[in-house]
């Protein structure tokens, strides 16, 4: 229970820091650099594969952001 | 075959869980990868040549598809009895004298083909809703799996979403011995996953996302190919539960440092009902060297707990219902250092190569790499 507090307490501690982005002020987002996944999702999904075949953990690769609305 | 059986498994699910993410590419472009993994001391090997393409049509929809076809070979260490060379290939095996279980390699070859694809859907208000389909093939597994996606944007400048996926697999595996009449037989497992993920841009550099997953698997859950001792001198298939329900959370920090330093943060908490607890930190950078060049360095550590029903000793189980000695299952921890290179050749052509080393405490040595092209049409 304490560690899904830190899923709670994480918005709340950027929830004091957030400033409103307008669309145009979003080219730094908008690199690919900054996607889920960097610069190649194929070698990303080969290295979760990796990972996947050899540890334990079988879950949570999932849905981890609806990215920057840039598209 | 034995670590091959894992990767079965692993592929199809990741290939389910990679593809519930959001937010397509605006890009159309064709990827090509060279993908290699290489265990030491004559361990596994992989190579794995990869295709992805994604294209729009319109402003309303994308396709996104990938397919791998990948030869896993090496070998892998399983009890063995040394005087009649018998293993888990077989159902059960009485050994007179246990001075000769011994754990010894055994070589497996096998070939995989897997395709993944997905289409996004954005409606009117730009919300998108993505389908997905995957399938895998070898000579003795396969998975289909269906899963799919709802992103909501929470504020007009789309600074804040809200995303749930919902996945669902089914795969079936042929036992090559099974414990009671020693025959081959198939036998089927199901998965079901869920996230539900919220993103927050926090400012014109950087955005944070959280997630919460649960995931439940079902039905044959053993691994074939793997072995346990029982009494001290019989060799017999491993037997896991067959029911696997897990949940956990993830944390993501992007942040552009600079101008061309962006730094990517990630926090994992996993637990399952087999008692295995595990926290993941990975950590991703980019450092554009110029208008060509992109450096990528990252660091990765991991660390588990072990699962219930697991020992590796030859002279611990007797008749538990549950007992496993494959070391993925055991305590341990891991790191993984990771380079990589990017180069622009024009606006279209894009070249990368990558090279990783991952180490687990329980001995494991491995490197990967890839040689990829990128071309945007």
């Amino acid at each position: 229970m304490i560690k899904y507090l830190l899923v709670i307490s994480t918005l709340f501690i950027f929830s004091g820091c957030i400033k409103e982005v307008k669309p145009w002020q979003k080219s730094t987002h908008a690199k690919d650099t900054m996607q889920d996944g960097g610069l190649d999702k194929l070698t990303s999904a080969f290295e979760e594969h990796i990972y996947f075949s050899k540890e334990a953990t079988k879950a949570g690769n999932g849905i981890s952001g609806g990215g920057c609305g840039c598209n | 075959m034995q670590l091959n059986h894992k990767i079965k498994l692993s592929m199809a699910t990741i290939a389910i869980l990679g593809s519930t993410n959001l937010s397509a590419s605006s890009e159309d472009y064709v990827r090509i990868n060279y993908m290699q993994y290489d265990e030491s001391n004559n361990g596994v090997k992989v190579q794995a040549p990869a295709i992805e393409v994604n294209k729009n049509f319109g402003v309303d929809y994308t396709l996104n598809a990938s397919l791998v076809s990948d030869s896993v070979s090496g070998a892998t260490k399983v009890y063995t009895d040394t005087t009649s060379g018998a293993s888990a290939f077989s159902s059960r095996t009485t050994v007179a004298d246990t001075n000769n279980i011994q754990k010894t390699d055994v070589e497996f070859d096998e070939q995989r083909t897997a395709l993944n694809a997905n289409l996004t859907q954005r409606l009117k208000n730009r919300d998108e809703i993505k389908y997905g389909f995957n399938f895998s093939y070898e000579s003795d597994y396969k998975a289909i799996g269906l899963n799919a996606g709802y992103l909501h944007w929470m504020d007009k400048s789309k600074n804040r979403s809200l995303n749930v996926g919902l996945s669902y697999a089914s795969n079936t595996i042929l036992n090559r011995h099974d414990s009671v009449s020693g025959a081959s037989k198939e036998e089927t497992a199901t998965n079901l996953g869920l996230e539900v993920g919220f993103t927050q841009i926090i400012d014109i550099s950087s955005l944070v996302s959280v997630s919460l997953f649960y995931n439940n698997e079902s039905g044959y859950l053993t691994n074939p190919y793997y072995n346990v001792v029982r009494n001290t001198n019989e060799i017999t298939v491993e037997s896991r539960p067959n029911s696997r329900i897990a949940s956990g959370f993830n944390i993501n920090y992007t942040k552009a440092i600079t101008n061309n330093l962006t730094s990517k943060i990630k926090y994992k908490y996993y637990t399952d009902d087999w008692d295995i607890d595990s926290h993941t930190i990975d950590i991703n950078n980019y450092y554009e060297i110029n208008d060509k060049f992109t450096l990528g360095f990252g660091y990765r550590y991991y660390t588990q707990s072990q699962a219930n029903f697991y020992n590796e000793s030859s002279t611990y189980f007797t008749d538990e219902q549950y007992a496993s000695s494959d070391d993925r299952l055991s305590s341990f921890d891991s790191s993984t250092i990771k380079t990589s290179l990017d180069y622009k050749y024009n606006k279209k052509i894009s070249y990368n190569i990558s090279f990783n080393k991952y180490s687990q405490s329980t001995g494991l040595d491995a490197v990967y790499s890839n040689i990829g092209f990128k071309y945007k049409f």
